[in-house]
């Protein structure tokens, strides 16, 4: 196994991520601190499997609401997902082997053929078909949780894999129920919970990797505040990007669940606040609240020009855009103290906001080959967003992301009960005498009046 | 159209004017992100027309139960004890409580409940007697670890193994960092104790799993 060339070229996600971000982080005032970083090889694993994870819980969920609606972009939106497959197999392949790869994607895939099942048997009402796709999707959560533990030679067990897997088949599948009843408001919340869970796999996966082949990853671990601060953002950023596409079709289209998708939207503005607001305090969030949510505001006016024909107004829409890119930058590079620079900060944004519209344009254009790779594109980029903006917070704020993991073990003992010798094969000893209980029993009165 | 407008206008209200409040914000920046609920965006004009949320509907989100350790007590050998909160010390050691009698639980790594190693430390003796861990070599795969945390929950473990370490042998990448499972981590000393260093030449490792 070539770990190092495959690792480097990894699936089409995984190098948008690295590229993706035209932001960098300024050295500040050259000063020289240790600062806990925030990309490590095990945190960029991580964040890699966790993009290509969610990304996957969304594709499905959208897949799925196009199945069931008969939508003419559902060929499309299947191939999406299809592809991420591909990636996320990809990138199974990189680290345990071409063959391994494969054995994962069949797995894999025929959960996603199963969820096409329960699918297809809800379009015909078949109840039966559909408590078949159910046992079916049962059998491939075993044979999945089996394939793991596998491969990671029991790092992760297959009793809890099977666990989360049941937890990601259930959101998807209540996900789909909730639409199907037209309870949209739960629909949205199973989605939004279904790209959370999958940041949880991620690390899990991506721990047990790195635990296993410790060297690849210069002994780096996933487990630190930085990475956790970088997944949060990468989550709450890449489900912005999700959302506000989802938002804008149903807009479009006068769906029914337009609102419900809408307000997924402003909860996840919410809570991007909020953890803008716990590092910058709550006037900042505010702001940061106002700025960012007049962004959503003008995609809203494209989506109702473009409804109208209305060219002038489409125009305007993208003027606006253009006025919040400054003061979305303006705003962070001043947070951050300069270390993102507004014009870096701008150049990500006009991607952000291109991937937008490339996506809505090319779907309203009925090109939904070009609307889906957009898309997947406009995902992906937001992990670039997340690492860079974790980087800038925990270079400003070092002190908030130093939690020290001990190099030694703690010194336990102080020798008072040494000259007991060895008191391990004394109690073994004791034990086959039957005085084994008293004697404990004795020991533990001299521990308690130690004390 | 002007329905399309309409609920545009309302997702454009919904996007600026909604006064949530978020789960996280009074988070600390370590805390993990939990998704807030969209109930609280303000949607008028369409409620009516939509049905009634089915009753059958669910939400599915993982949920743990974890703790701010107190108290640790581990019948079959008779262990019930407090616990303390522990750091690192400058020369990278886990620290342990001075109270013998204590235990402690790293900060730094999981809390109880949560994934990964919740890693707690005590004294196999003090200068003059046993301690709180003296009787850890005895437990056994299967013996239970009952924790309780400050309000009252309690979280039950179940063995999975007991090793002994040479100190400076120890798998220390292993023990302190990430876990995909919830583990407990119990260490204390044992074998020789070295007068010259004042340490016991090995450490004692009990890794016990949570039980659902």
């Amino acid at each position: 196994m070539n770990w190092k060339k495959t690792f480097v070229a990894m699936p089409l996600s995984f190098s948008l991520l690295m590229s993706g971000a035209a932001l960098t982080v300024s050295a500040h005032n050259g000063e020289k601190h240790e600062t806990p970083a925030v990309s490590t090889p095990a945190s960029d694993l991580r964040a890699a499997l966790d993009a290509l994870l969610s990304e996957h819980a969304y594709l499905a969920v959208i897949t799925m609401q196009k199945g069931i609606d008969g939508a003419a972009d559902f060929e499309e939106s299947a191939a999406a997902l299809q592809a991420n497959t591909d990636d996320l197999s990809a990138a199974v392949a990189s680290v345990y082997g071409e063959e391994a790869g494969q054995q994962f994607k069949e797995i894999w895939s025929s959960h996603i053929g199963y969820f096409v099942d329960y699918v297809t048997a809800s379009a015909a009402g078949d109840e039966a078909a559909k408590e078949a796709a159910l046992a079916n999707l049962a059998e491939y959560k075993a044979e999945q949780a089996a394939f793991l533990e596998t491969a990671t030679e029991g790092r992760l067990k297959a009793s809890e894999l099977e666990e989360g897997l049941q937890m990601h088949i259930d959101q998807l599948i209540w996900a789909f129920e909730n639409y199907t009843m037209e309870d949209f408001d739960k629909t949205y919340e199973n989605l939004r919970h279904s790209l959370h869970h999958m940041f949880g796999f991620g690390k899990g996966l991506a721990w047990a990797i790195t635990d296993q082949f410790p060297e690849k990853f210069g002994n780096t671990s996933v487990d630190t505040l930085a990475a956790d601060l970088r997944a949060d953002l990468n989550y709450l950023l890449s489900e912005h990007a999700a959302l506000a596409i989802s938002a804008m079709q149903k807009g479009i289209d006068g769906a029914p669940d337009f609102e419900a998708a809408a307000a997924a939207l402003t909860a996840n503005t919410d809570d991007l606040s909020a953890a803008i607001g716990s590092v910058y305090g709550e006037e900042a969030a505010q702001q940061f609240k106002d700025i960012w949510s007049s962004h959503i505001g003008y995609f809203v006016d494209y989506v109702t020009a473009t409804a109208a024909g209305d060219e002038a107004a489409k125009e305007a829409a993208i003027a606006a855009l253009e006025e919040y890119k400054a003061e979305q930058a303006a705003f962070l590079e001043a947070a951050t103290d300069g270390r993102l620079k507004a014009e870096d900060v701008e150049a990500a944004l006009d991607m952000h906001v291109e991937e937008l519209l490339t996506a809505f344009n090319s779907y309203t254009e009925k090109d939904y080959a070009a609307a889906y790779s957009a898309i997947r594109e406009a995902y992906a980029h937001m992990f670039g967003v997340g690492t860079v903006l974790s980087s800038a917070i925990v270079d400003q704020f070092p002190e908030k992301f130093e939690a020290e993991m001990p190099t030694e073990m703690p010194k336990t003992g102080m020798g008072g009960m040494a000259d007991e010798g060895d008191y391990a094969a004394e109690i073994a000893v004791s034990l086959m005498a039957l005085g084994a209980v008293s004697l404990l029993a004795v020991r533990r009165r001299e521990a308690k009046n130690e004390g | 159209m002007k329905l399309l407008t309409m609920t545009l206008a309302i997702f454009l209200l919904a996007g600026c004017a909604s006064e949530a409040g978020p789960e996280i914000a009074a988070a600390e920046v370590e805390k993990s992100t939990e998704p807030s609920k969209s109930d609280d965006a303000p949607r008028p004009a369409r409620l009516k027309e939509e049905p009634a949320p089915s009753a059958e509907g669910r939400v599915i989100k993982e949920e743990r139960t974890v703790l701010d350790a107190e108290r640790i007590r581990i019948s079959a050998i008779g262990i019930d004890a407090n616990i303390i909160d522990v750091g690192v010390l400058p020369n990278g050691q886990m620290d342990v409580p001075v109270n013998t009698d204590e235990v402690g639980w790293l900060t730094s790594g999981a809390r109880p409940g949560e994934r990964g190693n919740a890693i707690m430390a005590g004294h196999v003796d003090s200068g003059t007697g046993p301690a709180v861990f003296y009787q850890l070599p005895d437990l056994v795969p299967d013996d239970e670890i009952v924790i309780e945390g400050k309000d009252g929950k309690q979280l039950t473990y179940r063995v999975t193994s007991v090793e002994q370490y040479k100190t400076s042998g120890s798998p220390v990448d292993r023990i302190f960092d990430y876990a995909f499972s919830s583990q407990l981590i119990l260490i204390t000393c044992t074998g020789d104790f070295v007068e010259e260093t004042g340490n016991y030449e090995d450490r004692l490792v009990v890794t016990a799993e949570l039980m659902k």
